[in-house]
């Protein structure tokens, strides 16, 4: 009897601290694993109206060019301009200044650049410069985690009502 | 002689004992509200990330697909707002698509009957307007959405926009 109670002494410390030590780096994982799940989530929405936010920006190019071409040829080349929608005549438009953040949360810029066309009308980076035809790059970004996250789509537009 | 030979715990062994179980105990509990409070948030993110793009996504091609808006029955530039429009079917005949916030749930129509509603019961529309562009060439509709999450305590409100070109009007 003595003896087998002298070898079930119980816990030592250092038992303890190991255990304490295995909890300790458990829940540590399950907490960063759950922060992780939060942030994956957040992106998932921001990435869905960015998506959305940048479809707006092409049709917004595109209502521009509906009202005249001579507006899309006239905005400078490989310049940022940011699209703002004015309530009161309804109507799209683009400016060099920033008209400040989306939502708090995004920016939105559309970006022009030259088309170049070879003998056979087809889109090379050098060649003859189509007048009637712009590359037009649309770009949402936003602050995430470790940074900037954006995404971008790049499109031609052509003069197809003159 | 027995209480001799185990021994028992000094005081000291006693608290360090109790602040170790203590202290495991708060980590223990901490990790759980934090496992917790993140799939209530992942939850409430998917129900917002759900809606908002079935309605956007649902509203947009039914303007992609449409000839006219229907402005003496829709509500324009102002929330809570309806959309109607005149659009062709896929067998190319002429119906109308309706958008409409009835009972706190945004219902479609077509052709006057009743499709379904876009919102599920988890999220609310609290703000829908509608904006009718007219350009040299067409017509162009921009939405802009807000909803908020029904469910859970903690109420979030995400806003969803978007502006769609009618290629019908060209």
């Amino acid at each position: 009897m003595h003896f087998i109670l002298h070898t079930n002494r119980g816990f030592t410390i250092i038992e303890v601290l190991i255990a304490c030590a295995i909890i300790s780096v458990t829940s540590f994982a399950l907490i960063s694993t759950a922060q992780k799940g939060i942030q994956l989530s957040n992106q998932a929405l921001r990435q869905v109206q960015a998506g959305l936010l940048i479809e707006e920006g092409v049709e917004a190019v595109k209502t521009i060019r509906d009202n005249g071409w001579s507006t899309i040829s006239g905005f400078a080349l490989n310049t940022i301009y940011y699209p703002s929608f004015n309530t009161s005549t309804n109507t799209w438009s683009l400016g060099t200044t920033n008209p400040g953040i989306l939502d708090s949360v995004f920016t939105r810029t559309v970006v022009f650049s030259e088309v170049n066309r070879d003998s056979n009308d087809d889109i090379v980076s050098s060649g003859t410069v189509d007048a009637r035809t712009k590359k037009v790059t649309v770009e949402v970004s936003w602050p995430s985690s470790g940074g900037s996250t954006s995404k971008a789509i790049t499109f031609y537009i052509a003069d197809i009502f003159t | 002689m027995r209480t001799k030979q185990t021994g028992g715990y000094s005081v000291i062994e006693i608290l360090i004992y109790v602040a170790l179980f203590a202290t495991l105990s708060i980590a223990v509990i901490n990790s759980y509200t934090v496992v917790l409070a993140s799939f209530g948030a992942t939850r409430v993110n998917r129900e917002l990330l759900e809606a908002g793009s079935t309605i956007m996504e649902r509203m947009s091609r039914e303007v992609r697909q449409a000839t006219s808006v229907d402005v003496t029955s829709s509500v324009l530039g102002s929330s809570l707002g309806v959309l109607q429009l005149n659009t062709t079917d896929t067998a190319g005949y002429v119906t109308t698509s309706k958008f409409i916030i009835e009972n706190g749930l945004l219902n479609m129509y077509t052709g006057g009957s009743l499709v379904g509603s876009l919102s599920g019961a988890h999220v609310s529309i609290t703000n829908l307007i509608f904006r009718k562009i007219t350009t040299t060439e067409g017509e162009a509709i921009k939405i802009e959405l807000t909803i908020q999450n029904s469910t859970s305590k903690t109420l979030r409100t995400e806003n969803f926009y978007n502006t769609i070109v009618l290629r019908g009007t060209y």
